[in-house]
């Protein structure tokens, strides 16, 4: 057998502990020490107003939040809903009692936030509720050097439901129990939903 | 290509991929795959695909969000310190959802705590705010901070005197950010009612206080997602018209548990 089911989740972004099933930290291991306690100072100084230490904290989170976003919704909305989630973040400093790492609150964050956006704007709905078209406008497997891109595009043109859920778990990397929580479905929804886009991805893939 | 419809162990192989299936299931599944070569190729793609999402490159941010936000900050100010009994749960709703929710919970939070308080103070009578004429509908003040609206609806003209007129919602864009933070109109009644009951607090029964806890809770929740989302599409007159008659309904239990509570300490000091 060349596979062998994965126990543990070697995540570029989020880094879960798979085997402990269920926690509601998806990236409480994501950062260092050292990261943590300087985001942890840089926390409190932004809490008391200083400018200049949010925007280390935002240099240090920025770069995931907005690709988060980005995948989420699109490019277009992304910068906008990345100010929004940074100004919000701003304005809720004091909320954070840092029980968990700065980058997991706002993340968390982040997700609610895209999540009221886009269903108040209704994205996609129309636009990709045709499950079996949903890579119709995909170029057929492209070079080498745009592999990356292209599979960008095939994310982005999934479903809405696959599409999040995709996103969450094999991107961000937050489990089933925490997927289902934060968009109200079942485990059992969110474990067909991320079926149902990775084997549309794969058409991509192999076609 | 393979109809997965008809191999029911196609269904399952994202959670064996993801060590999400029962012992028995895995060691059915890998029997299967030595069996069945659709499977099994479809198993290698789908590793593909999880591999692939999980080496996606992070695209630059642009430049230029930095200095908007730095702009959007100073001009909200400094970030608040929020008490902690109002912090906040964290789940997210559908709109449809969301919609919902805050109706039913509204009324059933009335409803509850209404009841509850009642029973304490069988003596009350609170029937003013019941009973008052439907006012036009609560405006959107200014950047959403705590003045005054010119017109009060009339059921609010007997409230509780620190509960003030709540926005139905924000009309502009750009007020999305001032109107949610902890000083709106909103915030403060949720704060002044919160004040109330505190002094309350040693006459009533914890279950009621933590009832009317909970559900103002969900319903700030409620009404704050629903505020974005009416931020995010200002023109949408379903969800505007939905966040009136809610916040209308959370207006009313806070007058009520207000009123109640007030009432029940007068009772009992007698």
């Amino acid at each position: 057998m060349r596979f062998q089911p994965q126990a543990s989740r070697p995540h570029p972004t989020v880094r879960m502990n798979q085997s402990a099933g269920g926690t509601m930290t998806p990236s409480q291991d994501s950062e260092g020490l050292p990261s943590r306690g300087k985001d942890r100072e840089d926390v409190a100084l932004a809490a008391g107003g200083d400018v200049r230490a949010f925007e280390r904290l935002y240099g240090a989170h920025s770069a995931r939040i907005f690709n988060l976003a980005r995948r989420m919704t699109t490019n277009e909305s992304a910068v906008d809903l990345t100010q929004d989630i940074f100004i919000r973040a701003w304005q809720k400093l004091g909320t954070f009692r840092g029980e968990s790492a700065f980058g997991t609150w706002l993340h968390r964050l982040a997700v609610n936030v895209i999540l009221a956006r886009r269903a108040a704007l209704r994205t996609e709905q129309s636009r990709l509720s045709d499950e079996e078209g949903a890579l119709d406008g995909v170029p057929a497997r492209p070079g080498r050097a745009e592999l990356g891109m292209d599979f960008e595009r095939a994310v982005e043109h999934l479903p809405e439901g696959a599409k999040t859920v995709f996103v969450l778990y094999d991107v961000e990397g937050y489990q089933h129990e925490e997927i289902a929580t934060m968009l109200g479905i079942s485990s059992g929804t969110s474990k067909a939903q991320l079926h149902r886009a990775r084997m549309i991805l794969r058409r991509y893939l192999t076609r | 290509m393979h109809d997965a419809t008809k191999d029911p162990w196609m269904e399952r192989l994202s959670e064996y991929l993801d060590g999400a299936l029962e012992p028995s299931e895995r060691e059915a599944l890998e029997a299967h795959l030595k069996q069945c070569a659709e499977c099994a190729r479809a198993l290698e793609e789908l590793e593909a695909v999880r591999a692939r999402a999980r080496g996606l490159a992070q695209a630059p941010v642009p430049p230029s969000l930095w200095p908007q936000i730095e702009r959007a900050i100073a001009e909200s100010g400094p970030a608040r310190i929020t008490p902690l009994g109002s912090r906040r749960v964290t789940r997210s709703f559908s709109l449809p959802e969301l919609l919902a929710a805050c109706l039913a919970v509204a009324v059933l939070s009335a409803g509850t705590v209404f009841a509850v308080l009642r029973h304490q103070a069988p003596a009350a009578r609170t029937e003013p705010a019941a009973t008052a004429p439907r006012g036009p509908e609560p405006r959107t003040v200014g950047d959403g901070t705590a003045s005054r609206p010119e017109a009060v609806p009339e059921r609010q003209a007997e409230r509780a005197p620190s509960v003030e007129a709540v926005p139905a919602a924000r009309t502009e864009a750009g007020n999305t950010l001032a109107s949610e933070t902890p000083e709106t109109p909103h915030e403060e009644a949720i704060s002044e009612l919160r004040k109330a009951l505190a002094r309350e607090r040693d006459r009533l029964d914890p279950t009621t206080i933590r009832t009317l806890e909970a559900n103002l809770a969900i319903i700030d929740l409620a009404i704050d997602q629903a505020k974005r989302a009416l931020a995010a599409d200002p023109a949408d007159s379903y969800v505007k018209e939905h966040l009136a008659e809610t916040m209308r309904r959370k207006v009313e239990l806070l007058q009520r548990a207000t009123m109640l509570a007030s009432t029940s300490n007068s009772e009992g000091s007698r």
